[in-house]
């Protein structure tokens, strides 16, 4: 008997799970909140966002092949080489297609910030800004200390284990915040709009800084620092098996901060 | 400068094309095919300068710019960086001076209105016809940003840290020299720039291999 | 061809002179390019336990590359993992200068690609040669895309500028002179620094002294020793991954001699009785200390760090902390089997342990 519910469970969770393709191109509403960041803008006092709308999952390769559809200058035959490296896309069979090792529903990478601040323009959004994924990502609920220590200890291990041959679906980790977002930890990494931002003069890349920036011996803050220096270590035009993107949009959703006026002048 | 008219009448063919298909994504390839791929004049997005005339990125290839990125309500440093664009285009030979572009985009396309970037021209006496004042949305302008190197992140007072850099672009947009920090010497830019006029006056043609290099 | 090159961040430094040491390198480039060659390139860059000697008069300009790259080895019997690695191996190839000379490093991140050191087809170094005849660790190539750096300790230069952090496709190339005799680590030094070389991404280079250790006497055989330790735990498949809380709390899965627990046991190393061995040995860490000894053996002389000043003489142990090393010289007293070990016994419990092997004296 008990076996017997199991397995009803189990297949809605399938059914559940099977519902999902149609989830990918949701955005949820994160409402506005602070958060302490490994980066504050002073020392101990948590940094203000406020409210957006971020896509549920990543990016995935057929999302992306829909862009470059419509978006011939952004294929990988195409792309100039200000905007991406040699390794763009270059696990795709061809121009369009992502190929065997590239499933549908897997999250796209090897793309640079270039293409994924395109995309999420042509989507009608933008990609989120490093403090919007960063609050985004932390607002996991965790019953005692211990679970979120826990946690933080997995995703060291997986920062030091990613496989990049076996990307597998979006939403398959399991890992989803109070709102729904899902993947933000081990799937892959993500651009972010200011993935380097400025650094004070004082300030380097070195281990030193993983001390400063960690706080009170606080795990979760010790694996965000690994996560952080990694992405400042990246250049614009970088393209790597680990990195993808997901977009994130203005709350209320399309708002157009500078309309572009017709053409009056023309230049020079 | 003959070789900047033989190019206008293939610009402004791109441009009227632009204009007509409406759609910045479904360029032209051609007009792609003009852009050196190491170019930071890519973007199809509109910007519009101090004089509110609209200008795309590309409408600056044909002769060599002096770039920096700014914010109007910074000031302290930014009056600096504008101050180092000039004195690279200050010393510039006056007779080769009017063909040196100067762009200057702002971070904060909220407060940096086409009027407020005027003003702030006119407060600093810089509002020559080849000085560019520029603002956009939002992404493009982190995109040009990153295209440059130029960092940046705004903060909850509005106000925003950057890192300061005066670039010298070829003309074709590659960017050929870079100032570092604030207050440093012009005069290797200011020479790159001259020697490059003289030389593209002469010849006529873009050597683009030589600017690869 | 280059495809981007990075700004200037400091300007060029002008070379000077103090007490017969040069400083002031040239700053670093770090660039993207389309290289596929050979990882690692150079003539003096051997496999562990392997020093290739120096065969030329007064210094030498050297032009070293090595690759940053992933390689799934195996570090003891059943365990393997994913390692982050300089040339390929944990630790990374052995790189012999002498003092005084110029070395040119060339290192592309190659994490995003995969790299194969067993079949090198090029002579681009003996390192490559030995790993593809003795691929002991059964390396196979792998992909982790991660930023890396490289920290020569046996460099005097801005660790801001020339052990810059670079981007997975980016190449790093700087210049350094080998101002101080002695045997120097190297190591990845992007953050988390702990992580990076406990993930396998350690070496060292011996500097040999322009007038050498001593003129007492002729080594008869010459090797390098490195001890370092690794955090790891089962993970999720087969592998094994990268044990933070073990890192942390300095409680190593494996303690380990030339990065297997058994290599040193079934190669041991080769001598006979009376003759003189020198042993270049180095405790890489990241965190533990060393305190190395050789059962049945005295300590003739001893070099700490590897400089002639440093001489000390009738050692039974030598400590070393994290990122030191000695020169070692002893005599081989007769026929028989000796055992290297870190005389610190939790630490040779959990591998390292070695043995010398000697034939009779002839």
């Amino acid at each position: 008997m008990k076996n017997r519910i199991l397995h009803i469970l189990t297949l809605a969770a399938a059914l559940l799970l099977s519902a999902r393709p149609s989830m990918a191109q949701e955005a949820v509403e994160i409402p506005g909140g602070s958060f302490h960041s490994i980066l504050p803008e002073v020392e101990g006092k948590p940094l203000e966002v406020e409210s957006f709308y971020m896509d549920v999952t990543a990016v995935t390769n057929s999302e992306f092949t829909e862009f470059l559809m419509e978006n011939p200058r952004w294929r990988r035959s195409q792309i100039p080489a200000a905007f991406a490296g040699e390794g763009y896309l270059r696990h795709w069979q061809d121009d369009l297609t992502p190929g065997e090792e590239s499933p549908a529903d897997a999250p796209v990478t090897r793309v640079s910030w270039f293409a994924a601040n395109a995309y999420c323009g042509w989507k009608g959004g933008r990609l989120p800004t490093l403090d919007e994924w960063e609050y985004s990502a932390q607002l996991m609920e965790f019953d005692t200390p211990a679970q979120s220590n826990a946690f933080a200890s997995e995703l060291m291990g997986w920062y030091s284990t990613v496989n990049t041959d076996n990307i597998r679906s979006v939403g398959s980790t399991g890992i989803v915040n109070k709102y729904g977002v899902r993947d933000q930890f081990g799937l892959i990494m993500e651009w972010v709009e200011d993935f380097e931002p400025p650094m004070g003069s004082d300030f380097q890349l070195n281990c030193g800084s993983m001390g400063r920036m960690q706080q009170a011996g606080n795990l979760y803050s010790y694996a965000a620092s690994v996560r952080y220096m990694t992405r400042m270590s990246f250049t614009p035009q970088t393209t790597t098996g680990m990195i993808g993107f997901r977009c994130a949009y203005d709350a209320p959703l399309t708002r157009n901060l500078y309309s572009e006026p017709a053409l009056r002048e023309v230049l020079p | 400068m003959k070789k900047f008219t033989i190019l206008l009448p293939i610009l402004l063919t791109f441009l009227i094309a632009d204009v007509l298909g409406q759609q910045p994504d479904r360029m032209p390839a051609r007009a792609e095919a003009s852009i050196n791929e190491y170019s930071v004049y890519q973007s199809d997005a509109q910007w519009t300068n101090q004089r509110n005339e609209i200008v795309q990125l590309r409408y600056f290839i044909g002769k060599p710019a002096v770039v920096t990125m700014f914010y109007g309500n910074c000031l302290q440093v930014c009056p600096i960086l504008i101050r180092d664009a000039n004195r690279i285009y200050e010393a510039v030979d006056e007779s080769l001076r009017d063909q040196v572009q100067v762009l200057a985009i702002t971070f904060d396309p909220e407060n940096d209105t086409p009027e407020a970037l005027r003003d702030y021209a006119n407060r600093y006496e810089l509002n020559h016809p080849q000085w560019h004042f520029l603002t956009g949305s939002p992404a493009p302008i982190r995109e040009l940003a990153m295209l440059l190197g130029v960092q940046y992140r705004k903060d909850s007072y509005g106000h925003y840290s950057h890192s300061n850099q005066v670039f010298v672009l070829d003309d074709e947009g590659v960017i050929v020299h870079t100032l570092e920090g604030l207050n440093q010497p012009v005069e290797e830019a200011a020479a790159w720039i001259e020697e490059h006029l003289k030389r593209s006056n002469t010849h006529n043609t873009v050597d683009i291999i030589g600017k690869l290099n | 061809m280059l495809l981007c090159s990075f700004t200037a961040l400091q300007a060029q430094s002008l070379e000077y002179q103090i007490d017969g040491m040069t400083f002031g390198m040239p700053e670093a480039r770090v660039y993207t390019d389309d290289y596929d060659g050979p990882p690692v390139v150079g003539d003096y860059i051997s496999m562990l336990p392997n020093l290739v000697p120096l065969d030329y008069e007064g210094n030498k300009h050297h032009h070293i590359r090595m690759d940053t790259m992933v390689q799934e080895i195996e570090v003891a019997n059943g365990v393997r993992y994913r390692a982050w690695t300089f040339g390929g191996t944990v630790p990374g190839p052995v790189i012999h200068v002498k003092e005084g000379d110029r070395i040119t490093f060339t290192m592309t991140n190659r994490s995003d690609e995969m790299v194969t050191i067993t079949e090198p087809g090029v002579a681009s170094s003996q390192f490559l040669e030995q790993t593809a005849a003795n691929n002991f660790m059964d390396a196979q190539p792998s992909i982790m895309p991660m930023p890396h750096s490289m920290d020569f300790h046996s460099g005097t230069v801005a660790a801001s500028d020339k052990w810059r952090t670079i981007a997975p496709g980016q190449t790093i190339e700087f210049d350094f002179v080998a101002n101080y005799p002695g045997t120097y680590i190297y190591h990845c030094g992007t953050p988390s620094v702990l992580m990076h070389t406990a993930m396998g991404q350690h070496g060292v280079m011996v500097v040999s002294p322009k007038d050498g250790y001593t003129d007492d006497y002729e080594v008869d055989r010459e090797y390098v020793v490195v001890q370092s330790e690794y955090y790891l735990r089962p993970g999720a498949g087969e592998l094994y991954q990268y044990d933070f809380e073990g890192a942390q709390n300095v409680n190593p899965s494996h303690v380990v001699f030339n990065g297997h627990q058994s290599i040193l046991h079934d190669q041991p190393l080769k001598a006979n009785a009376g003759e003189r061995v020198r042993i270049h040995f180095s405790n890489n860490g990241p965190s533990g200390t060393s305190s190395f000894h050789i059962i049945g053996a005295i300590f003739d002389r001893v070099w700490m760090e590897g400089h002639p000043f440093n001489e000390m003489r009738g050692m039974q142990t030598v400590l070393l902390g994290a990122s030191s090393s000695a020169t070692i010289d002893f005599i081989v007293p007769e026929e028989g089997s000796y055992t290297l070990i870190d005389h610190e016994f939790a630490d040779a419990e959990k591998g390292a342990t070695g043995t010398l092997i000697a034939g009779p004296r002839k």
